[in-house]
């Protein structure tokens, strides 16, 4: 654990030319700590993330928590508070068996549920079945350009998506994410400490989390109205009217399929039940009028607990042109996002080329 | 997973005890008489089951006076047929399970689907529930998602709901 986090911090550090000394706050983020199966790890992992000595401070909203850890740490830059701040968050699936506490044992966790909210969807939308092939196959075609996936399968078609062995139906294996190991930081500063770099910064236009209550009687797991809240504070901060038209592409929390369609609705980028068109149409591939997740998204790697803030950074590196093989060309303002529990937290920024 | 790969399980168990509410408790006597009962808001006028002594979204506390008796059965909306990773989930068995709207209301239970074959289940579906079986008057232990003293859900034979009833409904379901 202290040698992902180590990682991601020092690359990120490098990144944007600065050292440790430099940083005046650690945000930390992870899934909850039972993953691991280690107590409020950040702990001992402190000094490992630069942050000894420094004020610390852990986020806790499950698998959208690095999206939270990425809004907070431009929260205290924003407050005044602090003028250079590092967010790092991770996820080490290989160190316990997260299989069994996401699976549930016998009654069904987290895919079950799912999977019933993706049929539920499909039974509202009457999308046809290959749409979540479709998803998984432009993500993992996506992920053979992206350094940093975990997940590629050279050669990947809908066919061998289709004959893949069926998990939790209507989910096969090659549209669920897998599990992963992994870490991920960005650093904020103030407008004043702004690095002197080659390479320009990630201006933040936009930020906003939302939560609901996973209990709540009459909320919907297809389209949930705290996705829809958090997208729509999103975009009045960024001035957005019109998100499909204004935004240059997206890196959305896709960890099944079907769920692209479904938040391309929820986020406001097709009317309701007209998501799986979109993908039918290919508008969300890699060379469409909206690529959604060029970096091949959770499909291809699911570090939980970084998840999100990968989504975050992804989108930023779209904005400054440093996403290598899989930069989509001319991005001025993209979005980032994550969900986690019971589609019950939600987390997105927007992030622009240029000062808002 | 390949050779050099070990894994060892070591699943440790941990039984605790807690006091339950009066809701609680009203909830899990029902349960006992197969009766399924629900707290309905004063404010909002939403259904919660099992109540929980106050409505999240109003913030009102609600009591026996806002007890009602809602119906166990209803429409199978939403389902998936598990088949479970032999690695990670040893003695688990492929099965159905799926999400039930109770007659005249806007909740949904999840459940395992009893009584009918994987390959048969289909949505519109007319299901009763299947009742926990009390120890000593209390509610066994339970992990995973899913309703509370409700093992699952089995068919009542009754015809299906139709297409547009089910999409009807699952509006229904999503409309805060």
């Amino acid at each position: 654990m202290p040698g992902l986090l180590r990682e991601a911090a020092t690359r990120a550090l490098a990144d944007a030319e600065l050292e440790w000394s430099d940083i005046d706050a650690v945000v930390f983020g992870k899934a909850p700590d039972l993953f691991e199966g280690v107590m409020r790890p950040e702990l001992f992992l402190n000094d490992a993330m630069g942050g000894a000595g420094k004020p610390m401070f852990r986020m806790h909203t499950a698998g959208s928590v690095g999206a939270h850890t990425a809004i907070f740490g431009a929260h205290l830059i924003e407050s005044g508070q602090y003028e250079c701040v590092l967010s790092i968050a991770f996820e080490k699936q290989s160190e316990t068996d997260t299989s069994r506490i996401l699976g549930g044992g016998s009654r069904g966790g987290a895919g079950v549920a799912f999977a019933s909210s993706i049929r539920q969807y499909i039974e509202k939308s009457g999308a046809p079945p290959h749409i979540g092939p479709l998803v998984a196959v432009k993500d993992r075609l996506n992920a053979l350009k992206n350094p940093h996936a975990q997940l590629k399968i050279p050669g990947i078609d809908i066919k061998m998506v289709e004959e893949s062995e069926m998990v939790v139906e209507p989910l096969r294996k090659l549209e669920c994410c897998p599990t992963s190991d992994g870490a991920g930081a960005i650093i904020f500063t103030s407008e004043k400490r702004i690095p002197k770099t080659e390479r320009p910064p990630a201006w933040l236009h936009g930020s906003s989390t939302r939560s609901e209550a996973s209990g709540h009687p009459s909320r919907s797991w297809v389209n949930p109205l705290a996705g829809q809240q958090c997208a729509a504070e999103a975009y009045a901060q960024a001035g957005i009217t019109n998100p499909l038209e204004e935004l240059d592409c997206a890196e959305i929390y896709v960890p099944f399929s079907w769920f692209e369609p479904m938040w391309l609705e929820n986020l406001g980028f097709a009317e309701e039940g007209q998501g799986w068109k979109m993908v039918d149409d290919d508008i969300t591939a890699f060379d469409g009028a909206f690529p959604v997740n060029a970096s091949g998204g959770v499909l291809s790697a699911n570090a939980i607990g970084a998840a999100g803030l990968i989504r975050c950074a992804e989108a930023a590196m779209q904005v400054r042109g440093t996403a290598g093989e899989h930069q989509v060309p001319d991005v001025r303002r993209a979005m980032g996002h994550a969900f986690g529990g019971a589609s019950q937290y939600f987390a997105i920024w927007i992030v622009g080329s240029e000062k808002p | 997973m390949s050779d050099d790969v070990k894994v060892l399980n070591s699943v440790v168990s941990l039984d605790y005890e807690r006091p339950p509410t009066r809701a609680a408790r009203r909830y899990t006597e029902a349960v006992g008489e197969k009766r399924l009962i629900a707290h309905r808001c004063p404010e909002c006028e939403r259904l919660y089951t099992p109540p929980k002594g106050y409505c999240p979204v109003c913030v009102v506390l609600t009591t026996d006076e806002h007890e009602i008796e809602v119906s166990p059965e209803g429409v199978l909306v939403s389902y998936t047929v598990t088949n479970p990773d032999k690695l990670h989930q040893q003695g688990g068995k492929t099965s159905a399970r799926g999400d039930v709207m109770l007659d005249g209301t806007r909740i949904t239970l999840m459940g395992e689907l009893d009584g009918v074959e994987a390959a048969d289940v289909h949505t519109g579906m007319r299901m009763r529930a299947v009742w926990v079986e009390l120890e000593d008057g209390r509610l066994p232990s339970s992990g995973g998602w899913g309703a509370v003293g409700i093992k699952g859900w089995e068919p009542t034979g009754e015809p299906d709901a139709s297409r547009e009833e089910v999409q009807e409904l699952l509006k229904k379901a999503g409309e805060s």
